[in-house]
């Protein structure tokens, strides 16, 4: 509780409204009489997460999502995607190319804050990620594989449950909190795009798969929305005291994805 | 003694304890837990039902491999009584026969009817049933993201009870487009992306939408290199309507190819595209679009980027008419254009020749007293041997030496047998000849290989031992056929409808002088004739292959008289400027007794 | 101005298959009140079923000689003493309770080796010694024994008839690598029934370390099966498919008929014939091109040529009935054949051998995978060929 309020008071002091009141688990009755379905849900969602494109490096094409945190261009995304590069292009869903500018990156969360000239752009509301449980519905939407090539195309959606909301310790993964492990299937070129629920709220940020050092198997993770978002609010306020010069994370994934035949 | 106990039965279907619960309260959870579970179950049963009802229809394919045994693995799905199925073209490739299990148990005999090979379907019919169970065809064009997509298969060999495997998912994306092969081949255009679980064996399988009508035929799916070839959560499956376009021309018995318009276009700032580059010999050439044209509408659809295009042009097939809308300085233009044809498969790969340049023609020039064309081939004829002589000649037995240029060479002997006026088998004996390295010492080791290939008049096919007999695909086969009827015309004097044969001039390959001569069948094929213009005889032969357009020569030297009749002894073949093989006759013997089961397909 | 995209009439196919296949069903697409209901259920069915959900701890650098008193739950995750530090227990794994005495099932990939003790974590928090008795070598399960103190029981979840099974109905892989307090929760469908020679339900629910040796669960709750790797093929672990949409679940019943054998500590295998069959034969039967020297079959007489039309008194279609009949099996358990030899009816009884040990197992697949062993990106247009099983049997 006190935590939220306090993202709200950051919030007014940094003059970006971040995206509305906390939903809470509940949707109000009578709002979908049970006929629109997921397709509706994914509509109303997916003008809210974007295609961010870094630099084509050798190992990583660069091709990744972000999500928009406020109407006037506040956007979240994840370090390997803006890897390397000093102004990530953004395609938003009403296909505007726009160039961001670099606000500040985590290496622990691995989340990067971009910037881009925009008004009235679409936002999602927040989910409480700490009232989230296993078994829950999901949806990853992103860009895996840079599948969704022309600006018409939509991005991916993939759905699954939460899985666990747990730890997970992997070689080269900093962060040591709690992260979502989810049934919906993260790959290279969804990392910073959002897991939302049922109602549309964004439970989460996608992150990287990494493997973990329990099973020694691949899995994908992603950020609580409660953790990521004093992340991004600690970025932009050190990005307002500091010089406009960006930080540049250099780090590179490991694995990336390629298109196959079966 | 311990005992263990068995739980008694199973727990009543509304029985779901809600730990902690008590009080008066509780007896209202429990109803209403035990109506979410109702409803669950509910909403369980009509997506198993679904399933039960299409689950027939779908089919194991398997290969016939080595000593008759069945290998691999990929899946099919019935969508006609009479046994017509539909599944990749990577599945069956260019097999004649296979396997077919279906979820009653039993196995069925399938043949290879058609092929698409750039857009991986193929089609099989299956025999030993009055009537086979099928699907409903759906339109894909309804789907959206989000929506239920139920895939069956059989991946890695699971269904040995020919049961398919099940898994569900969502439309995760639609419209995608998947580069293809080197040779044209699996290119998907517009396809449906699924999260459905699909794993190598799912490829020719179904993809269903949650009310059982098949919307998709499973083929690709995207990998993350260090988790191997499993799913990893995006599969790609063929749209059912691209494959409508293709169906009555598969249920024919024909190979299909896709459309090609042939441009090179670029994104315009504005959205839409503008044309960078024209490619010659193409449909956009002969429509007469030009470089900067502006591609506004296709088909009546407004082009919005590159990939639209690609998608639009990609599930057509080759030969379609279409209208394009363009904008050329600023004015707009409709064009009507017979979509071209994407030359795929084997051909296609073959590319270009290995072995030694091609002496280019001179550009030929018209002399005084030009000829006309029928005198040239006239002359040449006489020169063999004349009219009656050649026609007599029905059919001959050939040995030579062949020698062939590629990434490895092969050298060896074939027997060839040909029979007027349409058949051959080629029998091929010999090594591939592989270099070899290590350190300082290079030698070569030759791998032994034997191979037979026939033409019957109707079909082409490949026989390997002790691999299955493969088909031809139907460019190659058209490629065999062709080259008959430009003979006939040659040497038979076969003059059919649309024939127009011209003078073209004199030229020089080297050091002989040519006349050249062009003949052209209306529709059909197009070639150049070179005559020496001392001997008169055939020196060199040219035309276009209808695999990737490629230019093909084939020279003739070393001309001897076999009875009556002088033959060619020296023949060099080349593609696209190189020599792709040569063959040097030891020997040529005239025999007008062969029986046709010669040049048919072994079982 | 936009014209009405006209379709070559070819494309007009649209199915005019009548009512034997579309029986009116409005295609529900994914309407959100059915996913909130199974969300629901799903949750409830965890819940019912978790308390029989325990944590299985294997120190196999320990040689399993782990006590009590060097476990514990931490912050909701399991950790051992090593000396005097408290560590992490690396990849604790899940097992079932099926009987209220303390029996457990869990998957062989935990309890591989000679090991003898492990610890089990109940989903209070509370450890206990476990015995580690007999496995089941073609299901992938082992049995494991705590000793309970007098009077105590543990919970018993319910468990599915393997017949009443369905193709298509909802099931949930729980799990307590990552899920000490609640589960971790994986849900997907019914694949198929009867896999691997009869033994495993197959599941799209993702199944991997985190839940091997964990219940498969229907959305009433009851236990259709404990997950654990398996594969097709002798060599293959089956560990290669985690989280691709393959996975499989052996059913508690099958198991619990073979218990007492698994508690004097018997490895039990399955049942092998020794027999090479023509897996392209169209007629019924199952015709032998090739008998394994020695096998079973050889003992019993079989010969290549003939065919063999009942096992166990059911006709068989294909070869691979048999081997899913057999499959069922264990070493030294019979079976029945009726055989057709050029005219002649034959009968056999014939008596299972076990497989003779394959080639070395590839090791499993589940390495952490470091930047030194990353491949340089190609374009990887060409590999298309769907998987090669060896689709003739090996029986």
């Amino acid at each position: 509780m006190q935590q939220r309020d306090r993202w709200r008071r950051r919030g007014l002091v940094l003059g970006a409204v971040l995206a509305a009141a906390v939903a809470g688990a509940h949707h109000a009755p009578g709002a979908e009489a049970g006929g629109e379905g997921v397709p509706a849900v994914i509509k109303r969602v997916m003008p809210a997460v974007v295609r961010v494109f870094g630099r084509r490096s050798a190992a990583f094409r660069g091709v990744g999502a972000g999500i928009i945190l406020t109407a006037d261009g506040t956007i979240v995304t994840h370090q390997l995607n803006v890897a390397n590069v000093d102004e990530p292009t953004v395609v938003l869903a009403d296909g505007r190319r726009l160039k961001a500018e670099i606000l500040g990156t985590d290496n622990e969360t691995e989340i990067a804050v971009i910037r881009v000239k925009a008004k009235g752009l679409p936002t999602l509301k927040f989910a409480d990620s700490s009232r989230v449980r296993a078994g829950r519905w999901v949806l990853a939407i992103g860009n895996p594989f840079g599948l969704a090539r022309e600006a018409e195309d939509d991005l991916s959606t993939n759905l699954g449950v939460i899985t666990a909301y747990t730890r997970v310790p992997a070689g080269g993964f900093k962060y040591r909190g709690l992260v979502f492990l989810t049934d919906a299937q993260i790959n290279p070129g969804s990392y910073g795009g959002a897991l939302v629920d049922l109602d549309g709220n964004l439970v989460a940020l996608n992150g990287r798969v990494i493997t973990s050092k329990d099973t020694n198997t691949q899995m994908g993770v992603a950020l609580p929305v409660n953790d990521v978002l004093p992340v991004v609010i600690r970025i932009i306020k050190k990005s307002k005291e500091r010089q406009p010069a960006t930080t540049r994370p250099t780090t590179e994934p490991a694995d990336t994805g390629a298109v196959d035949s079966e | 003694m311990r005992r263990w106990c068995l739980p008694a039965g199973v727990l009543a279907a509304a029985a779901v304890v809600l730990i902690g619960a008590a009080g008066a309260s509780a007896a209202a959870q429990a109803e209403s837990d035990a109506d979410t579970l109702r409803q669950a179950i509910e909403a369980q049963d009509r997506l198993v039902a679904v399933i039960e009802r299409v689950r027939p229809a779908v089919v194991a394919v398997f290969r016939l491999g080595r000593g008759g045994r069945v290998s691999g693995s990929g899946s099919g799905i019935l969508v006609d009584p009479d046994g017509y199925a539909l599944t990749n073209y990577h599945v069956v490739t260019n097999l004649r026969e296979v396997r077919c299990g279906l979820p009653d148990g039993h196995i069925y005999q399938a043949r290879v009817v058609g092929r698409d090979p750039t857009g991986d379907i193929a089609l099989l019919k299956l025999r030993g049933k009055k009537e086979f169970p099928y699907a409903p065809l759906g339109d894909s064009d309804r789907l959206i993201p989000g929506e239920w997509a139920i895939a069956m298969g059989n991946p890695f060999n699971l269904a040995t009870d020919f049961k398919p495997t099940v898994t569900l998912g969502i439309v995760s994306g639609l419209n995608r487009y998947l580069r293809g092969r080197g040779d044209n081949t699996l290119i998907y255009t517009n396809a449906i992306q699924v999260d459905t679980s699909i794993n190598p064996g799912n490829s020719g399988g179904p993809l269903f939408n949650s009310a059982g009508e098949l919307v998709g035929i499973n083929g690709r799916i995207a990998g993350r290199p260090t988790r191997g070839r499993v799913n990893v959560g995006a599969g790609f499956a063929i749209s059912i309507n691209q494959i409508k376009h293709f169906l009555p021309m598969l249920k024919a018995g024909r190979d299909v190819y896709h459309a090609q318009l042939g441009v090179k276009v670029g994104a315009r700032d504005e959205g839409g595209v503008v044309v960078e580059e024209i490619l010659p010999d193409t449909a956009a050439e002969e429509a007469g679009l030009e470089k900067n044209d502006v591609i506004l509408t296709f088909r009546g659809e407004t082009v919005l980027s590159r990939q639209h295009l690609t998608n639009m042009i990609g599930v057509l097939p080759a030969g379609t008419a279409v209208e394009v809308g363009l904008l050329r300085g600023g004015k707009p233009l409709t064009f009507d254009v017979e979509l071209g044809g994407l030359p795929a498969g084997q051909g296609v790969l073959a590319g270009r020749g290995f072995g030694p340049p091609v002496e280019a023609p001179t550009a030929p020039s018209m002399p005084a007293d030009a000829p006309k064309a029928e005198d040239v081939i006239a002359a040449y004829v006489k020169a063999r041997g004349g009219e009656e002589a050649v026609n007599a000649v029905k059919g001959t037995k050939t040995v030579a030496e062949i020698y062939i240029y590629g990434r490895r060479n092969t050298e060896g002997t074939i027997t060839v047998y040909e029979q007027r006026p349409d058949k051959v088998r080629q029998e091929f004996k010999g090594n591939v000849l592989h270099r070899m390295r290590r350190g300082a010492k290079s030698w070569v080791r030759k791998v032994a290989v034997k191979q037979v290939q026939g033409y019957d008049g109707a079909e082409g096919w490949t026989h390997q031992p002790p691999n299955p007999v493969t088909v031809m695909l139907g460019n190659d086969r058209e490629e065999i056929r062709q080259a008959f009827v430009a003979d006939r015309i040659l040497n038979n004097g076969d003059r059919p409808e649309g024939l127009t044969l011209t003078y073209r001039g004199v030229s020089a390959i080297g050091e002989r002088r040519v006349h050249v001569v062009e003949v052209t069948l209306e529709g059909l094929m197009s070639r150049w004739w070179f005559f020496d213009t001392e001997t008169h005889l055939l020196i060199r032969s040219r035309h276009r292959s209808l695999n990737a357009g490629l230019w093909r020569e084939q020279d003739l030297d070393d001309y001897r008289a076999v009875g009556d009749v002088k033959m060619p002894f020296q023949v060099r073949n080349f593609r696209d400027g190189r020599m792709s093989s040569k063959v040097t006759v030891k020997s040529v013997t005239v025999e007008n007794g062969l029986k046709d089961k010669l040049f048919k397909a072994p079982k | 101005m936009r014209r009405i995209v006209m379709l070559a009439p070819a494309a007009c196919l649209a199915c005019v298959c009548g009512s034997a296949m579309a029986d009116g069903l409005k295609p529900a697409r994914t309407s959100l009140d059915d996913m909130r209901v199974l969300q629901k259920a799903f949750a409830a069915a965890a819940q019912a079923v978790a308390p029989s959900v325990v944590t299985v701890v294997a120190d196999r650098k320990a040689g399993g000689s782990l006590s009590v008193r060097q476990v514990r739950v931490h912050h909701g995750r399991v950790q051992i003493r090593r000396g005097a530090a408290w560590r992490p227990a690396p990849g604790a794994g899940t097992g079932v309770v099926i009987s209220p005495d303390g029996l457990i099932l869990t998957s062989t990939h935990y309890t591989t080796g000679r090991l003898k003790k492990v610890l089990v974590v109940m989903p209070d928090g509370t450890p206990y010694e476990a015995k580690a008795l007999g496995r089941d070598a073609g299901r992938q399960v082992s049995l494991l024994k705590i000793e309970l103190e007098e009077g105590q029981t543990l919970p018993v979840p319910a468990f599915v008839d393997p017949d009443e099974v369905r193709v298509g109905q909802w099931v949930m892989a729980l799990g307590r690598t990552y899920g000490e307090l609640d589960p971790s929760v994986n849900v997907g469908i019914v694949s198929a029934t009867g896999r691997i020679a009869g033994r495993a339900v197959q599941t799209d629910a993702p199944i991997s370390p985190i839940n091997y040796g964990g219940p498969l669960v229907d959305i009433k709750g009851r236990v259709v099966g404990v997950c654990t790797p398996m594969s097709n093929s002798p060599r293959r672990r089956g560990t290669q498919f985690y989280d691709s949409g393959i996975g499989f679940a052996v059913p508690v019943t099958d198991v619990l008929r073979v218990v007492p054998r698994l508690l004097d500590g018997a490895v039990l295998h399955p049942g092998f014939l020794g027999v090479q069959f023509d897996t392209a034969r169209v007629k019924p039967g199952a015709a032998i091109t090739r008998v394994v020297a020695d096998s079973a079959a050889a003992k019993a007489g079989l010969k290549p040529k003939d065919v063999i039309t009942e096992c166990d008194g059911k006709s068989l279609r294909h070869a691979f009935d048999l081997m899913n009949r057999v499959g069922r099996k264990y070493v030294g358990e019979k079976v029945s054949l009726k055989v057709l030899r050029s005219t002649h009816v034959l009968d056999f009884t014939v008596t299972l051998g076990k497989r003779p040990t394959p080639r070395p197992r590839t090791r499993p697949t589940t390495r952490p995978t470091t930047r030194r062993t990353r491949r340089p990106t190609t374009r990887r247009a060409a590999t298309t060929r769907p998987a090669h099983g060896r689709a003739g049997g090996d029986q």
